[in-house]
């Protein structure tokens, strides 16, 4: 059982992770938080190895403990530590050009900026990132042309 | 209806994700320090069932020595499963200076093993200069504010242009509402948050430093604060981001 666990997790790590990551930064609007929050979805996701069904999709789970985490964070879990602002490896023009998008997308609620990022850039259904955002389907969509609007304004 | 900036954003928006590189490996951390401390119990409750049978089984009469050293013996498994744990006790090492000069040491001044004396910051210069520093954050002095930080936290931004674009785009949300606060409840221990900074804090001593909060109230919860480590670094007062 604890060798399956062992290779369910790992395979859920290698084929997840983008959507994890990705969906934290779309939700959190940024890079180190949504990089802590990803690992710490994945050490909930190791802890939890034996008790979660394995049969059923995982990153719907990734995605909800994520988020959760994302909301307890800085309210209740200020021991975690931001570890850089940006990714080490970036040059400036890649730093500058990363303010820029985040400063944009600043502008929007947490749920517009997931739901347009998702939608359109990460080619989720609007049912998957209601499912991970916790909202209804039509909610996401008025979130997403809100956040055009906003955008173009 | 065209969307030339949505788009835009969006493209930048997918390059840069589309960047991020996943970690070889997956985290599997170690049992958490309850279930450490579980392990721990369980071996020290079994190193007591030992003990009540081997007593239980030794004649009334017989020397008490042996059973103490099966039961001394049996104790080193259990130290052995606390291992992990070693950090929390490293502190009692620690504090060691702090419990007085040895007989040995003259009264008259510190002991030469001391080391030199240490100028250590105070709560109230430290948060004088968050405030100083962040007014002229507020006050679009970018560059004064630069002057400011050590370098580990300088080579984190990589140049005056990144800080001042990061930080004025920030700023222009705070509006000039915020609170400073020296070593807030409930916050991460200073060698903690050292570990945030470029370089691990090489050069930074934690004894000597402050560790301040900075809050914006008019900024998201997710992103409203920030967190300094104020040292004394050759004999200046630097400011190091540590978030």
């Amino acid at each position: 059982m604890t060798a399956a666990a062992d290779g369910s997790y790992r395979q859920a790590y290698e084929r997840h992770w983008d959507d994890v990551f990705r969906f934290l930064l779309a939700w959190t609007n940024d890079w180190s938080a949504a990089e802590d929050l990803t690992q710490e979805a994945y050490v909930r996701l190791w802890r939890n190895r034996e008790r979660v069904d394995w049969d059923r999709p995982i990153v719907a789970w990734l995605l909800v403990t994520g988020r959760r985490l994302a909301a307890s964070r800085y309210q209740r879990l200020r021991r975690v530590v931001h570890a850089t602002h940006f990714d080490e490896s970036w040059d400036e023009a890649a730093r500058i050009r990363w303010m820029d998008v985040r400063q944009s997308l600043g502008r929007l609620t947490k749920t517009e900026r997931t739901a347009l990022l998702l939608t359109a850039v990460e080619g989720w259904s609007y049912a998957e990132v209601a499912q991970a955002v916790g909202t209804s389907d039509g909610a996401l969509r008025a979130a997403v042309s809100r956040a055009r609007a906003k955008l173009e304004v | 209806m065209p969307q030339e900036r949505t788009n835009r954003a969006l493209d930048e928006w997918r390059a840069i994700a589309h960047s991020a590189r996943r970690p070889a490996d997956p985290p599997r951390p170690g049992p958490t320090s309850s279930q450490l401390l579980s392990v721990v119990g369980t071996a020290v409750a079994a190193v007591a069932v030992v003990a009540v049978l081997v007593l239980a089984g030794r004649p009334p009469q017989g020397p008490a020595t042996p059973s103490a050293a099966a039961i001394g013996s049996a104790a080193v498994p259990s130290a052995s499963a606390s291992q992990p744990a070693t950090p929390s006790s490293a502190p009692v090492t620690m504090a060691s200076p702090t419990n007085g000069p040895s007989p040995m040491q003259s009264p008259t001044g510190p002991s030469p093993s001391q080391g030199p004396a240490r100028a250590a910051l105070t709560p109230a210069e430290a948060a004088a200069v968050v405030t100083a520093y962040t007014q002229e954050l507020v006050a679009g002095q970018y560059a004064k504010a630069w002057g400011r930080l050590g370098d580990a936290s300088k080579s984190g931004y990589g140049s005056l242009a990144a800080y001042t674009s990061e930080r004025s785009a920030y700023f222009a949300s705070v509006k000039g509402r915020y609170r400073v606060e020296v070593s807030p409840p409930g916050l991460a221990s200073i060698d903690t948050w050292l570990t945030a900074i470029p370089g691990g804090g090489a050069g930074i001593d934690p004894a000597g430093s402050v560790l301040v909060e900075v809050t914006y109230p008019l900024i998201e919860p997710s992103n409203q604060f920030d967190v300094y480590i104020v040292a004394r670094v050759g004999g200046s007062v630097l400011i190091f981001i540590a978030r």
